[in-house]
């Protein structure tokens, strides 16, 4: 193998690893756009990348890995100021992340992936859940027209559902990710944040004020670590729209070509190529 | 029938495989963390220890979960996140003032009274630049074991983690402070609280201590004869612990301050106190708890951690 790298994907279930997966494996064998990385040879078994990407292609939802179907996808490839080398994903369950918050372990299958990683994607779907106070929310009902400040005498007051780790908000759960990688790696990373489903929320400005506005507790983590790795922020709209609405899947499906569909956003800059996140992150090795 | 058997090995000596369990790695645990825990990180780095004391309801938890949920929001007191070793304990603390508790008015969990203390980790970096990572240790002691701690001077000695704090803070009760019939009470269990705690030589001469008035917002709204009884709670608190205790202050807050008028004035006096608690006092040339022996075996470990710690930074300049 020339010149390895190892990428690790991380996110929780439906955070859109595989997705991002399918669509980079077509673009990649397309061949036709101009894209940072070139695929140089196919060699090895392509069944899976193979299956995922008929799914992306024909708009049908693309399967999510599951702790059984987990794989290592290798890519040779090339570009411009990187030389030729193999890339190494592993496209791990999300299902795996979320068993690392709710019961504190890792594999040593996945931690080996640690050890051997250059960079990470972490991706995040933009619906995050916030964990709204008590006190934030009642502000907000009594400015709400028609709102109205809860009779404070009345009302039920203590809440009922346990505190468990699968209430934990979606800042604090990506945060322990990346801490639970940080404490398992000697290497200084570059961490590449995917915000998938992009289309949902493209215009309510850059992928970085998304996170500072959702995410401010991630976002200030991402900010004070810069002496432990490096992290950049890309949305990134890998479907092209809601394929589970049969008019906007209609119309992905009309398109002339299936690449048009994909939308990768770095600041300001908005392209489809979107192997622009991956070489971002092989500039750090 | 040989090949029957054969195959049969196989199935044999591929099952256990099959079936074995994978193997794992333990994470930390994310929970608010116990002394030997915590000293993973004390052993990293210098920590600064803030403890909250005060009698039961006085705020000690809510102020702590104030401090996390202003963070959550971002930038507070011109600290950014860092990280933490204890961010589901503190979204646990958290839990009774979120929408997913079921609830519909913000509470707080009680402090419990556990065997040990546990502390509750914030990784902050200033946003000056360059400014380093700090690591910050937040502990809400149970009002309980402050309660027994006053009536025994054995209790109180075994708080000896305390000698480690470099800010105690002691929460008056705001609530009660504003009631005639509670105010004398609330501000007798401060002062009773403090002095048990210097009486057993718990409070290192270099400590911060700060006698906080919470629930300002309460003190406020009962009219000008509560303030006046806080006005006169703080002059007898200064004429009987000034001459006692080197970094003495006082300060008046509302964690979580009902709608007001000017909610900005109540965000803001956190953020300061969180500044004032956070600021290392300089060091005495001369620490009288250097020369103790060390604790028992068999004492909490808490109490070895209070010690380990002046072990290690007796010789510091």
């Amino acid at each position: 193998m020339s010149n390895p790298a190892n990428l690790l994907f991380i996110g929780l279930p439906g955070s859109g690893k595989t997705t991002f997966l399918a669509a980079l494996w077509h673009v990649l064998n397309d061949r036709s756009s101009a894209t940072a990385l070139k695929l140089t040879k196919l060699s090895g078994d392509r069944t899976y990348l193979n299956q995922i990407t008929k799914e992306w292609r024909e708009c049908s939802q693309v399967p999510r890995t599951n702790l059984q179907t987990e794989q290592v996808v290798i890519l040779h490839l090339d570009g411009n100021g990187f030389g030729s080398f193999d890339l190494s994903i592993p496209d791990l369950a999300g299902e795996a992340f979320k068993q690392q918050l709710t019961e504190r372990r890792m594999t040593r299958h996945h931690d080996a992936f640690v050890q051997e990683a250059t960079g990470l994607m972490l991706f995040l779907h933009p619906d995050v859940h916030k964990g709204t106070q008590l006190t934030v929310a009642r502000l907000l009902e009594a400015e709400l027209p028609g709102g109205h400040e809860e009779d404070t005498t009345t009302a039920s007051a203590v809440g009922n559902n346990a505190w468990s780790p699968e209430l934990l908000p979606t800042q604090a759960k990506l945060v322990e990710l990346l801490q639970f990688i940080l404490e398992r790696t000697q290497r200084k990373l570059r961490v590449a944040v995917v915000v998938s489903a992009w289309d949902l929320v493209d215009n309510l400005g850059t992928p970085q004020e998304f996170v500072s506005r959702e995410l401010p507790l991630f976002q200030q983590f991402l900010e004070s670590n810069e002496d432990i790795f490096q992290y950049s922020v890309f949305g990134v709209s890998a479907q092209g729209g809601d394929i589970t609405v049969e008019a906007q899947k209609h119309t992905l499906l009309g398109l002339d070509d299936a690449l048009q569909r994909i939308k990768v956003r770095q600041d300001h800059q908005t392209d489809q190529d979107i192997t622009k996140p991956i070489a971002w992150l092989l500039r750090g090795r | 029938m040989a090949d029957s058997v054969a195959a049969d090995a196989i199935l044999d000596t591929t099952e256990p495989i099959e079936e074995a369990e994978p193997e794992f790695i333990d994470l930390f645990s994310g929970a608010a963390l116990g002394a030997t825990d915590a000293e993973v990180i004390t052993r990293r780095s210098r920590t600064h220890l803030v403890v909250f004391v005060g009698a039961e309801g006085s705020g000690k938890t809510t102020v702590l979960t104030s401090i996390y949920e202003r963070l959550n929001q971002g930038v507070f007191a011109g600290f950014k996140f860092a990280g933490s070793r204890s961010l589901s304990g503190f979204e646990e603390i958290c839990h009774l003032n979120r929408l997913a508790s079921g609830g519909t008015q913000p509470d707080t969990q009680r402090t419990r009274l556990t065997d040990e203390t546990k502390f509750y980790h914030l990784a902050l970096r200033s946003t000056e630049p360059l400014a380093k990572r700090r690591d910050v240790f937040l502990s809400a002691m149970s009002g309980e074991l402050f309660r027994m701690a006053k009536d025994s001077q054995e209790e109180a000695e075994r708080l000896t983690f305390l000698r480690r704090a470099d800010t105690i803070v002691v929460l008056v009760d705001g609530d009660r402070l504003a009631t005639p019939a509670q105010r004398t009470s609330a501000q007798a269990d401060a002062a009773d609280i403090l002095e048990s705690l210097l009486d057993a030589n718990m409070v290192s001469p270099n400590c911060r201590v700060e006698i906080v008035f919470s629930k300002l917002d309460r003190i406020t709204a009962a009219g000008q004869t509560a303030l006046d009884f806080l006005s006169k709670t703080r002059e007898k608190f200064e004429g009987k612990f000034r001459t006692r205790v080197q970094h003495l202050s006082f300060r008046q807050i509302a964690a979580r301050p009902a709608p007001s008028p000017a909610p900005e004035i109540m965000e803001r006096g956190l953020a300061d106190a969180f500044v004032s608690w956070t600021t290392v006092v300089p060091l005495l040339s001369i620490d009288k708890h250097v020369g103790q022996p060390a604790p028992a075996r068999d004492d909490r470990e808490f109490s070895k951690f209070g010690w380990r710690h002046f072990e290690r930074t007796r010789k510091a300049p």
